[in-house]
């Protein structure tokens, strides 16, 4: 036993074994699909199911007793235990480091789920992941690792398209590229940081996604939390969707300009905020805003929806703002050539002003870029920040984008970028069907390799990922300070590497904790029904684990939700 | 670090181990055998108790201070501080006030005068903010005095030590090394992988409950993917290397070596000056106070109560344009183009942009020594230097 987290051990499998562990190989190809939307048709509103009021109260009550218990251990601790308190106590007429209540929710609350979070790993992140085991007799304070590792089902990595690989083109290059370059690229950009490489990147993603020139930057929240106070000043005024990314938020309130935010999606209350942003002007003064920004994502990452586009570039034109999108999810993951939103609806990239996105994700690497004209970047190369003083990108990161980017787009290994992506849609319509049927309150947008299963009362979330975590099985809990206090919630983030069997496993999993948490409460309007037309009669989805393996594969691929 | 065997060694086997990217938050399954071995590493080099690693180096410092600054709270900073330093101070909406650079008599002086004021008020956090090698100067503040000082006014010392680290005292510990003060007594360090450790990303060291706050609460942790392992394990190794060998002594006398020859210059004395201490490993030279007088150039470019200043609130883009700062950048870039154009030289001048600084700033020459240059070699670059350096600015 161990206090600190163990060196990884050397695994005994054979390299077929280990390339199918991080990447599973398709069983048939029946279990492809290409998602796209059909242009013409309106997008689809995701429809969120309302939980039982029951539910809703429970939750209430369920951080009603958490506080109040917390609040009376809190005042008998620091009664009885001062020492267990010493970061909350003014020290030698020091300040505390944070104040009691900044950090009674991490105290009294997180910690005791603590387990459930940063579970150390090691190796590829790809379709099983290699958790250490850890024990805690201190209640989270510090663990025991007994040294093991166990290998989990992996629904928690953002690797949509199974770039997460030891092996393989991608893999290979990378190594030639450090040996070549070194480790690092040795400074910003504009002095003498820029490689080849790095210009052959962003001329790569430029093309990808459509627009004349990129700039690619190390660090994906980085990328937003500088480019703001490039674009907009206190004259300018920002429009943003209510839940969008911490790094959007820190980045334009940098900037200084205005903010507005409009309901997560809702088209309408946009509209009327821009007719009110535009009537109005700047504030006290009233006169004409220098630049209107509508900032909003792609694919929302806790919620697993897709920004409205088609509406947007509606009002873009009507309204004549500048549009932001980040898509630091949906590059790559979605549309029938992988080129996120404007590929999945079918529009032209020439609709957005500035793209952003980010090589995590999809690519299995790190950072971030910015597309847009190339007025724009001209210029944004001598006034953003990141690029004069930040780090650049480091080589091998690039290699390891520039040729993932080049197997989605078709340029190397044939067909392989095309299965990659076919096969996340295929399994995410799978899995979210799958769980609406079964009974459980999923959220999100049809083809969005996000599926969040809302679980509502707090104990339910480490329960949920203990559970699962005992079927071998890593999945992510997501609760307040990310989400809205009421709808904790559990994310699976689905990749091409899974398998329509891991799938099969996955939802037996949910099966059997659903009926034991009490999880299965949808009413069916989100769709699941048994026969189209059950939710106005009244009829809720609960088809049993066999039914749903039975028929869903098949059906997913149809429009049925 | 980035061009040795061993590092290079390193990073190829973790990428044949574990790929690329981490592919998550260190929260959410994105801690690595190899995270957490940097982190230990960089306690015990450091003297700290624990450490925490961030994606890149310039979100480390505004991300790390808008943790636990907050409105209402104090910090006092030197007024020669790098933009990410700025830029956190911006973001965390507290009070902040300033003291000349390097000037201990004046933070004194300051801190004796916000004393009254605040002794009524409640007690807030309260930070002094410097550097441990300044990104603008190439100079160290006097570490011994601002301890003293934040001892007596019962402040916390916040200190950034992206460039000093791996460079300055006996073995690369950093500023307090450099000063024989014991680690502790700097609440907050922050630093890069990037630079002497030849990988990418920053990291922050201090106590445990400082750091254990920031797992939730710093923004820039929370919200973006860990660092890919590989460049982990590659700082590790330089860590390791910093101990072994005498990497960290030989630069050392690279930098007395180069810094005396420009010093003792007498052609370049009514020319330029070097602000950058004897031990920085980047030399900073700037035009001499008399040839900019002459010049007509202003004493200083942008910083609070300028123009620029005011331009920038105004939002007036087309004001961004600073003449004058446009011509002593080229000037100094005529420099770096003839020593790399004729000798095959490669130094650099500082980049900066004037309208996201709120400091005043000049341009400058930086040369930047590595290890792996020999004596002559230095010798060459310092006679082609002071020679192109003295056959523009004699023209002038």
């Amino acid at each position: 036993m161990s206090k600190t987290i163990p060196d990884a051990l050397i695994d005994n499998d054979s390299p077929q074994e280990k390339a199918e562990k991080e990447f599973g190989s398709l069983t048939s190809k029946e279990w492809l699909f290409v998602s796209k939307h059909n242009p013409g048709e309106p997008l689809p509103v995701p429809i969120e199911d309302e939980p039982p009021y029951f539910i809703l109260i429970a939750t209430y009550l369920n951080y009603l007793i958490l506080i109040i218990i917390g609040h009376i251990r809190d005042f008998f601790g620091k009664l009885f235990h001062p020492e267990l308190f010493r970061d909350v106590m003014v020290k030698d007429g020091i300040a505390p480091w944070y104040a009691n209540f900044e950090s009674f929710y991490t105290r009294r609350l997180k910690t005791r789920l603590d387990d459930c979070f940063a579970r150390p790993i090691c190796g590829v992140p790809g379709r099983y992941i290699k958790c250490y085991d850890r024990t805690s007799d201190d209640y989270n304070n510090t663990y025991n690792y007994s040294g093991t590792v166990t290998e989990r089902l992996n629904l928690s990595s953002y690797n949509y398209l199974g770039f997460a690989q030891s092996s393989g083109l991608c893999t290979s290059e990378s190594i030639k590229t450090v040996e070549k370059y070194g480790t690092n690229s040795a400074g910003p950009r504009v002095s003498v940081g820029t490689t080849d490489l790095h210009l052959e990147c962003e001329d790569v993603v430029a093309k990808f996604t459509g627009k004349d020139n990129a700039l690619v930057f190390s660090m994906g929240y980085g990328t937003n939390a500088n480019l703001f106070t490039s674009l907009v000043d206190s004259k300018c005024c920002v429009i943003s969707d209510s839940l969008n990314h911490g790094s959007i938020r820190t980045g334009v309130r940098l900037s200084g300009a205005s903010v507005k935010t409009f309901a997560h999606n809702d088209m309408a209350a946009l509209e009327r905020t821009l007719r009110s942003v535009i009537s109005q002007g700047q504030p006290k003064t009233h006169r004409p805003w220098k630049k209107i920004f509508v900032a909003v994502e792609g694919l929302y990452s806790m919620e697993g929806t897709l920004c409205n586009l088609p509406k947007l570039v509606e009002l873009r034109k009507r309204y004549k703002f500048y549009l932001f999108v980040d898509e630091a999810h949906s590059i790559g993951a979605m549309g029938p050539n992988g080129k996120g939103v404007c590929d999945y609806f079918g529009i032209s990239s020439s609709n957005i002003d500035i793209m952003m996105g980010t090589f995590t994700k999809s690519f299995g690497a790190t950072g971030g870029y910015i597309a847009a004209d190339k007025a724009i970047i001209d210029r944004l190369k001598l006034d953003l920040t990141t690029n004069t003083y930040g780090e650049s990108m480091s080589p091998a990161v690039l290699t390891q984008i520039i040729t993932s980017l080049k197997i989605i787009d078709g340029q190397l290994n044939g067909n392989e970028g095309k299965e990659r992506l076919q096969r996340i849609a295929f399994n995410s319509r799978y899995l979210r069907l799958g769980l609406k049927r079964l009974g459980f309150i999923v959220y999100g947008a049809d083809d969005s390799p996000v599926i969040p299963l809302l679980l509502y009362l707090p104990p339910k979330m480490p329960a949920f990922s203990r559970m699962m975590y005992d079927r071998k099985v890593a999945v992510v809990v997501v609760g307040y300070p990310a989400t809205d206090i009421t709808s904790s919630r559990i994310r699976f983030c689905v990749s091409s590497s899974l398998k329509k069997e891991d799938i099969d496993y996955l939802l037996k999993c949910c099966d059997e904790i659903g009926d034991t948490l009490f999880l299965k409460f949808s009413t069916g309007i989100a769709g699941g029904e048994k026969h189209p037309g059950d939710y106005k009669k009244g009829i809720a989805p609960r088809w049993t684990l066999e039914e749903v393996l039975e028929k869903t594969p098949e059906d997913c691929k149809k429009a049925m939700y | 670090m980035s061009q040795r065997e061993e590092t290079k060694d390193a990073a190829k086997k973790q990428i044949a181990f574990s790929g690329i990217g981490a592919c998550g938050p260190p929260n959410f399954y994105g801690t690595q055998d190899a995270h957490a071995r940097l982190e230990e590493d960089l306690a015990r080099f450091l003297g700290a108790e624990r450490a925490i690693l961030y994606s890149q180096d310039f979100c480390t410092v505004p991300s790390v201070i808008a943790c636990f600054l907050k409105r209402g709270d104090i910090v006092v900073y030197d007024s020669g501080i790098a933009l990410a330093t700025q830029k956190g101070i911006e973001l965390s909406r507290c009070t902040a006030y300033h003291f000349n650079h390097n000037d201990m008599d004046n933070l004194e002086k300051v801190l004796a005068d916000l004393k009254p004021m605040l002794d009524e008020g409640p007690l807030t956090r309260r930070f002094i903010i410097t550097e441990g090698l300044f990104q603008n100067f190439g100079d160290s503040p006097d570490l011994r005095r601002i301890c003293e000082l934040k001892k007596k006014f019962k402040y916390r010392l916040f200190l950034d030590e992206t460039l000093s680290i791996g460079v300055l005292g006996a073995t690369g510990r950093g500023l307090p090394e450099l000063y024989g003060i014991p680690r502790t007594d700097v609440e907050v360090t922050t630093g890069a992988l990037s630079y002497a450790l030849g990988s990418s990303g920053g990291f922050c060291v201090g106590e445990n409950a400082m750091v254990h706050h920031q797992l939730i609460s710093s923004s820039a942790y929370v919200f973006s993917a860990a660092i890919p392992p590989y460049f982990a394990r590659v700082a590790s190794v330089s860590l390791r290397l910093l101990q072994e060998d005498d990497s960290v002594s030989r630069l050392q006398s690279s930098i007395n070596f180069l810094y005396s020859k420009f010093k003792e210059c007498q052609k370049l004395k009514k020319l330029v000056i070097i602000t950058s201490s004897d031990v920085s490993p980047i030399l900073h030279l700037r035009l001499h106070r008399d040839l900019r007088s002459r010049l007509d150039l202003p004493v200083s470019y942008g910083g609070p109560g300028s123009a620029m200043e005011k331009i920038v609130q105004r939002g007036d883009e087309h004001g961004y344009f600073d003449e004058n700062y446009n011509r002593e950048s080229q000037i100094l870039q005529q420099i770096v183009d003839r020593v790399l154009n004729n000798h095959n030289i490669l130094i650099t001048r500082c980049k900066r942009i004037l309208h996201h600084e709120k400091l005043p700033l000049l341009p400058e020459l930086m040369i930047h020594i590595n290890v792996a240059f020999s004596e002559s070699e230095l010798s060459e670059a310092f006679e082609a230097v002071s020679s192109e350096i003295y056959n523009v600015l004699q023209q002038l």
